[in-house]
């Protein structure tokens, strides 16, 4: 039995009907045809498929599109405004923090809970911060440099160096 | 530290390039193969074989054949 569900995803209503079973993932990528927001293992452990509900980060393979019913849901494609690119995603292309992408959305929609809630985190805040999304190309180190320039810009800090550490 | 022998602007050796493929991955614009969408899309499942050591004398697809595919 299918139900009509009301959601905002990315500032736009939209009416769905659902089958009670299907994921928020699922229906963020399937029916409202957003693929930013990706599945890397359907089991809440990589973070993939990390969004905004309500302001809160939150797995949506692990929450059920039904759940979601009259929320606002924030994904990477809301990121960005005419403005331009979010402090998040500017961090991450300046401080090389993506390779292949695939956990970046989740990781840059993780981080904007992070730093909603404490503007100036340190690195080990960063690093339990982001504990929940995992990165299989780079390794944690540029991304947490890409929250901490995010940071930085958020604040009107000045910017920390983007030139990669030579030994 | 690297001490550059060029400007930045001259780039070269030593200095980091901005790639060219982050904009569309930070924007959620990356197209992976879970992302393309195409008319009559199918899905695959690989069934492997019970026996490490055998020779495959037929496949019996029957069952398989029998669910609807779209």
């Amino acid at each position: 039995m299918k139900k009509t569900i009301n959601i905002k995803l990315n500032g736009t209503d939209h009416s769905v009907e659902v089958e009670p079973r299907k994921l928020l993932v699922h229906l963020i990528r399937e029916d409202l045809s957003m693929t930013g927001t990706h599945i890397g293992c359907d089991t809440t452990s990589c973070g993939a498929c990390t969004v905004l509900i309500d302001g809160r980060s939150a797995k949506s393979c692990t929450i059920l599109a039904i759940q979601a019913d009259g929320k606002e849901i924030t994904t990477v494609e809301g990121l960005a405004t005419a403005g331009g690119l979010h402090p998040l995603q500017e961090g991450f292309k300046e401080n090389h923090g993506l390779q292949c992408g695939f956990c970046t959305p989740g990781m840059m929609i993780r981080a904007v809970e992070l730093l909603g809630k404490n503007p100036n985190p340190t690195e080990s805040e960063i690093r339990w911060g982001i504990s929940g999304n995992l990165c299989r190309c780079t390794g944690y180190n540029n991304i947490v440099k890409a929250i901490q320039y995010a940071s930085a810009k958020m604040r009107g800090a000045e910017l920390p160096s983007t030139e990669p550490e030579f030994v | 530290m690297i001490k550059c022998k060029t400007s930045k602007e001259i780039g070269g050796m030593g200095h980091s390039m901005k790639r060219k493929e982050d904009a569309r991955f930070i924007q959620g614009h990356g197209n992976y193969i879970d992302d393309i969408k195409l008319p009559g899309m199918l899905y695959m499942k690989i069934v492997r074989r019970p026996y490490a050591y055998a020779k495959i004398k037929n496949i019996d697809a029957s069952k398989a054949l029998a669910i609807p595919a779209w």
